[in-house]
């Protein structure tokens, strides 16, 4: 059985927006013949994490969630990853959609057969307030939401993890040239400057040729 | 210390953002406009960054890399 885990705390505006971006790839996974392990709010702990990478040997793990440099968080901000349970990743491709992740612990877990894909500085997207009781409903998070989940998608489509870098990067650039190309909306400036930090900051640790 | 016209700079920038947009900065929180400029001012965690990602992307326009 190939498993794919997810964790997707849900407690504040910013997990709320993660939750609601990762059921787009959980979505698209049901339409693979990948099995899902939905962590979801508090089922997002370092228990149940550590117990899935055990028994279930996940080939890819998508965390979603806040970060340290040295930690993966859960749900009230509950570590779930840190350098103690971190070499229960090896082998895996890991993706970590949680703040400056990749700095130190993303270097540690990456190695010849683990991949890490992360941020190696906070991860800053936009939020339209009309629309944040809907987040699916926000365009203003969009072009976040699509650029994020591309990594995820590319992979579950079996593209190598260099690849799927280099289409989540692309998904980033077209959006960045589609405010560029419309900059009188009054949003334009500021998505893009987000858009550039977030492309500029995500990094591949890792092996590279790896794939589901 | 960040230099004063840098923080103007920087500042003029944010007061161009509408009204109903906030912005996620991960686990400090969410940010109106107001707030991101208060941030900048009193050049906090969140204003420094805030002022390091305005000067990457004034940056970029001159790498070309946009």
């Amino acid at each position: 059985m190939n498993y794919v885990l997810i964790t997707r705390p849900k407690f504040d505006d910013t997990t709320a927006y993660l939750f609601s971006w990762s059921s787009k790839i959980i979505d698209f996974l049901q339409k693979t013949h990948f099995n899902l392990i939905d962590l979801k709010e508090s089922k997002s702990n370092r228990k149940s994490v550590e117990s899935v990478l055990l028994k279930k040997s996940p080939e890819l793990v998508i965390f979603n969630g806040h970060g340290t440099s040295s930690t993966i968080r859960g749900h009230n901000n509950e570590i779930l990853i840190d350098a103690k349970n971190s070499h229960l990743l090896k082998l895996k491709i890991i993706y970590s959609v949680s703040c400056n992740s990749a700095k130190t612990l993303g270097v540690k877990i990456a190695e010849d057969y683990t991949t890490f894909i992360g941020y190696k500085n906070e991860f800053l997207f936009l939020i339209d307030t009309t629309k944040s009781c809907t987040p699916e409903k926000d365009e203003i998070a969009k072009p976040f939401m699509e650029s994020s989940n591309q990594l995820s998608i590319s992979l579950l489509k079996g593209k190598t993890v260099r690849e799927s870098y280099e289409d989540t990067k692309r998904k980033y650039t077209d959006w960045i040239i589609h405010y560029a190309a419309n900059e009188s909306l009054p949003e334009a400036s500021s998505i893009i400057s987000c858009l550039i930090w977030d492309r500029e900051n995500l990094v591949l640790l890792g092996s590279e040729d790896k794939s589901l | 210390m960040v230099d004063e016209e840098i923080k103007e700079l920087v500042i003029t920038r944010l007061k161009t953002m509408p009204a109903n947009i906030k912005m996620s900065v991960g686990s400090y929180g969410t940010f109106s406009k107001n707030e991101l400029i208060e941030s900048v001012k009193k050049e906090n965690e969140v204003g420094k960054l805030v002022i390091e990602m305005q000067l990457k992307y004034l940056k970029s326009f001159k790498k070309g890399i946009i």
